[in-house]
């Protein structure tokens, strides 16, 4: 009898375990209810401050949970979002901020699904664009635009607009930049390259100078897909200029003849074989990858947004991350903006680049928003923006912005006759990919410039 | 009553095997992105676009070079280390335990470990250089026209030994008496093997070829830990391309499609395999 | 084994070179085998800058702080503490619902058993990748994302063809005149099942427990979708996180990995033959 009961028990657990996975939320069915508290392990930082569920009153008694998922996974910025968070929930006792921070590849793979599991974190680093207008319409994200009214002129028009969709606010801009090449100087002089190039004919005799020196010109993270994007987007804009640019989101047609032409001007580049060995398979941010090629001096050039400097400095294992970026780099490093192209009917000042900001998700408390506004007014503006790392987007805060590099790149951006999003965020995730992967293609030297625009255009169909 | 005792394991395979499967074939008829509801019906056109995708048929391919490579290299390798260990041989027990390690390795660490030891400049090219061979090394990982042999090496480190244990235990079924028989008759070593073991090898060869098959036809968690399927799609295979559209891109409905397809294709060799060549040795597991 | 000995007397001893072309050829697949473990292993005494001047030879100096940074990293041990529960989940999940399964399959007639049984083997073509999608979906819907059941329920219907497929022989090779007798003495069929089934198949069933435990532990695709918080990543989702965002560090990387290694080997060692002989069994009956 005794065995017979134990039998029985071992049915009923079982049961009882499929009932629980039938219905209850997953809060009931977890078994693993502690969290870590301070993962010091890798990025995956997440500080659990206490428990306590997030409630749907709005009263400022109440206690809330915001949890914020950001991609600053390297000092000074980790540290900076940490303290902002802290003073946060200093000033405001009932608030608890959750921090997950993640490396961008990761953060990428780890939103998606969370998004598709209808869990979506209250504030996420957005890029605005294509992405943004899909959570919209999957109704993900919450409609701010009230609620951030009384703070968002404070902010520039061009960063605020990218997280508009059919000009409802959807999230809150920190971070307004654009891609430009960052060189070291050092072995431009080593190989006997005076200056910067101005025209793309000047920049490739520079790439083969530098390769006849038994220097590799070019450092790129094609692994990723998304840094060696950034060379066809900005020759596309080069060669079509805002027109078309503006044409192809109408008729996601990329089988135009500059575009075409792009593809012909890249292919000159790639014919050089100009960048570093395993580059198909490098990522951006890796002791193998862009980041720490030239941060180790074994490249001289790298296409990348105003992060790049921070990057190379965080692999080049010079200094600590309190000094100075430019005292960390392997030899003095210089910025300019992509050369202009023969022929090309795109504007010298038209500029390809983007910000970082964060979404607010459907479920998130008013606080959330709050805490956006308390992280962009102008004084935690001036933090962010003199850690050299960073361009706020605040009126007033431009003078925090000490460090030369990002300096060029704030000039550049002053500069802009028009500022094209990064086409991987522009579109839709799945056309971003295909644009992405289509790139790479012509990178490996498997597709022809034709091949490239018509995958893009049939991935769009 | 005693049909009570197939209630667990019914919903269990019900609930988390067979209902997903039913559900694929359903999302696959859609344009869906898994966020908005199920609206978009397309018929057949999911699986349209996947065949007529260059990326999907080469990710097909990669798969059966990999069971090419599998049975022309792996599994002729297992057999001969099985027989070899076989022998008596001094520290026998100590190869066995030591080849088939590997295989109790996660994916993860074995492709984290392998894209070090793969990486320019790595242990491996300093190995070659140490030997004189620098002229032989090459981008083993991020070459799209050699990263999927490097991809099978890592297969055939971590899955021979597999290969291997199934064999020896089909070794020593077989009786020594028959092989001494050869012998005493004037046989060769080698004839006796070839006319003797490996024949009544063969039930546990071509299980072990069936499993080689479909493992490869699955293969997903080491490719995706050492090279994404990259670099370009070279080492992608069926398993990286689904879940690279359903996870990456956000298309569920096409990827769904994709799901079908492996699903389809793997009962068809799986079937195929056992119509004509397993039909001897298993006394209808598959089909009843 | 005795027989042959006897039959070859003189050929065993000396130097004979055919001996020693085996011995190499042996030597040479373990160094195959060995040399990466032990990159690995040594790799985590290393710096970076001896990593890149020469990952060869031994350390010089040995550096111990990467094996100090991962042994006192709490999320290392939660890691581990996560695979070890959806591990045991997943067993404790497994061994009833195959155990039954294959005890009416294998000793009872009934309408549609050998359909039954068909779908289990058919299960054993499909690995958790083909059907992953809509298993992410049915998991979404039941709201088991982020949690262990999410895994462990998963990871055991996939786990049950192989196990019915291997216990269903050995129950069908236990004499009928065991359950004739027992049924004499009054007992029903739940009782023979318990009292005289699992008792005698023990061996079967740890067979199952070690090749569950094992296939759980080094489970990635499942985990990675289903488990998207730090804190509940079982060990492979915490590896790999670590080796693509712990960017600057690979020595860190290498002690990390070895590390994670370490329970997987350990556990092998000491369930090696039950490992093996549920392998054979498996492979060989289908």
């Amino acid at each position: 009898m005794k065995t017979v009961r134990r039998h029985l028990a071992l049915i009923a657990v079982l049961a009882l375990v499929l009932a629980a996975c039938g219905g209850g939320g997953t809060a009931d069915v977890t078994t693993t209810a502690g969290g870590v508290t301070e993962t010091t392990a890798g990025e995956a930082v997440t500080t659990t401050a206490a428990a306590g569920a997030a409630t749907t009153a709005a009263s400022s008694e109440e206690p809330v949970t915001i949890t914020w998922w950001h991609i600053q996974n390297t000092d000074p910025m980790m540290t900076v979002w940490q303290d902002m968070a802290n003073a946060f929930m200093a000033e405001h006792p009932n608030v608890t901020i959750e921090i997950t921070v993640m490396e961008n590849e990761a953060f990428k793979a780890a939103l998606q699904t969370n998004l598709q599991a209808g869990d979506v974190p209250d504030l996420f680093q957005s890029w605005g664009g294509g992405g943004l207008r899909e959570q919209v319409e999957a109704g993900l994200v919450q409609d701010i635009t009230d609620a951030s009214s009384g703070f968002i002129g404070n902010l520039n028009e061009g960063a605020v607009g990218l997280y508009q969709v059919d000009g409802v606010q959807y999230g809150v801009p920190f971070n307004l930049g654009m891609v430009g090449f960052w060189y070291n100087r050092d072995l431009f002089t080593q190989a006997g390259i005076d200056g910067p190039p101005a025209t793309w004919d000047e920049f490739l005799e520079d790439v083969q100078t530098l390769k006849d020196a038994g220097i590799t010109p070019i450092a790129v993270g094609a692994g990723d897909k998304w840094p060696a994007h950034f060379y066809y987007s900005y020759l596309m804009i080069r060669e079509g200029g805002e027109a078309a640019m503006a044409q192809v989101t109408e008729d996601l047609d990329f089988n135009k003849p500059e575009f075409i032409e792009a593809g012909n001007q890249l292919q000159r580049l790639i014919d050089i074989e100009p960048f570093q060995p395993g580059f198909l398979a490098a990522p951006w941010d890796a002791p193998d990858g862009e980041s720490g090629t030239i941060g180790t001096g074994q490249a001289a050039i790298s296409l990348m947004g105003q992060w790049g400097p921070g990057a190379y400095a965080n692999q080049s294992g010079i200094g600590t991350p309190e000094d100075p970026i430019a005292e960390r780099l392997p030899g003095e490093f210089g910025w300019f903006p992509f050369p202009t192209v023969e022929g090309g009917s795109g504007q010298p000042t038209d500029a390809f680049g983007g910000g970082d900001g964060f979404a607010v998700g459907k479920d998130a408390e008013p606080e959330a928003v709050e805490f956006l506004e308390f992280i962009t007014n102008v004084d935690n503006a001036r933090i962010v923006g003199a850690t050299g790392t960073t361009l706020p987007v605040t009126k007033g805060s431009e003078d925090s912005i000490t460090d030369p590099y990002q300096q060029q790149v704030l000039a550049g951006l002053g500069q802009a006759s028009f500022v094209q999003l990064y086409l991987d965020q522009y579109f839709t995730p799945e056309l971003g990919a295909a644009v992405n992967d289509a790139v790479a293609t012509l990178f490996a030297g498997e597709a022809t410039p034709e091949e490239v625009t018509q995958a893009i255009t049939d991935a769009a169909a | 009553m005693v049909f009570g005792f197939l209630l667990p394991a019914l919903i269990l395979y019900g609930v988390f095997v067979l209902y997903p499967i039913t559900q694929s074939i359903r999302y696959s008829g859609y344009d869906w992105n898994g966020l908005a509801p199920l609206t978009d019906w397309v018929g057949l056109q999911n699986f349209m676009d996947a065949f007529a995708d260059p990326d999907f048929i080469e990710a097909i391919q990669h798969n059966f070079i990999i069971i090419g490579l599998s049975l022309a290299l792996q599994i002729p390798f297992a057999i001969s280390l099985a027989v070899l260990l076989s022998r008596k041989l001094k520290g026998r027990g100590l190869f066995r335990t030591m080849y088939f390690a590997p295989f109790i390795l996660s994916e993860v660490v074995t492709g984290v470990v392998w894209r070090q030891i793969f990486r320019p400049e790595g242990l491996f090219d300093v190995m070659l250089g140490s030997v004189g061979a620098d002229s032989l090394s090459r981008e083993w990982l991020a070459d799209p026209g050699i990263a999927l042999y490097s991809l099978f090496f890592v297969i055939s480190w971590k899955y021979f030994g597999l290969h291997m244990v199934l064999i020896m235990a089909g070794l020593q079924t077989i009786p020594d008496e028959l092989e001494e028989a050869a012998s005493i008759d004037g046989a060769t070593w080698w004839q006796g093997f070839r006319y003797v073991t490996l024949p009544l090898l063969g039930p546990t060869i071509r299980v072990s070829i069936f499993l080689s098959i479909i493992g490869a036809l699955q293969l997903f968690d080491l490719v995706w830990v050492t090279t994404k399927g990259g670099p370009v799609n070279a080492t992608a295979t069926m398993a990286t391309y689904l879940v690279d559209w359903g996870f990456r891109r956000g298309q569920f409905g096409y990827a769904s499609a994709v799901s079908v397809i492996i699903f389809v294709l793997s009962l068809f060799v799986a079937l195929l395999y056992q119509r004509f060549v397993l039909r001897r040795d298993l006394e209808g597991a598959l089909t009843g | 084994m005795a027989t042959v000995t006897a039959n070859i007397p003189h050929r065993a001893r000396r130097l004979d070179p055919g001996r020693v072309l085996l011995y190499s050829i042996a030597v040479a697949v373990l160094l195959v085998i060995v040399v990466p473990l032990s990159f690995s292993v040594l790799g985590g005494f290393r710096s970076n800058a001896q990593l890149a001047a020469d990952p060869v030879g031994l350390p010089n100096p040995w550096v111990w702080t990467n094996y100090q940074t991962t042994l006192s990293d709490p999320a290392f041990y939660q890691w581990v503490r996560n695979s070890v529960l959806i591990a045991l989940g997943t067993t404790i999940l497994v061994l009833p619902a195959a155990s039954l399964a294959a005890f009416v399959i294998a000793r009872y007639r009934f309408r549609g058993r050998e359909v039954v049984y068909a779908l289990f083997t058919l299960g054993l073509l499909f690995p958790v990748a083909v059907a992953i999608l809509p298993l992410f979906i049915t998991l979404r819907q039941t709201g088991l994302l982020n949690s262990a059941l999410g895994i462990a329920l998963p990871q055991a219907a996939f786990g049950l063809p192989l196990s019915i497929v291997i216990l269903r022989p050995f129950f069908r090779s236990i004499p009928r005149d065991l359950e004739d007798a027992a049924a004499i003495d009054g007992c029903g069929p739940l009782r023979f099942y318990w009292s005289v089934m699992l008792p005698l198949s023990r061996p079967v069933l740890s067979t199952i427990a070690v090749l569950t435990i094992v296939g759980s532990w080094n489970a990635f695709l499942l985990p990675l979708l289903v488990l998207t918080k730090p804190e509940q990543w079982s060990l492979p989702l915490g590896i790999n996180n670590i080796s693509a965002q712990y960017v600057t560090d690979t020595a860190a990387i290498l002690a990390y990995t070895t590390v994670a290694m370490i329970p997987a080997l350990i556990f092998y060692f000491i369930a090696q033959r039950q490992i093996v002989s549920g392998l054979t069994a498996g492979g060989v009956k289908g």
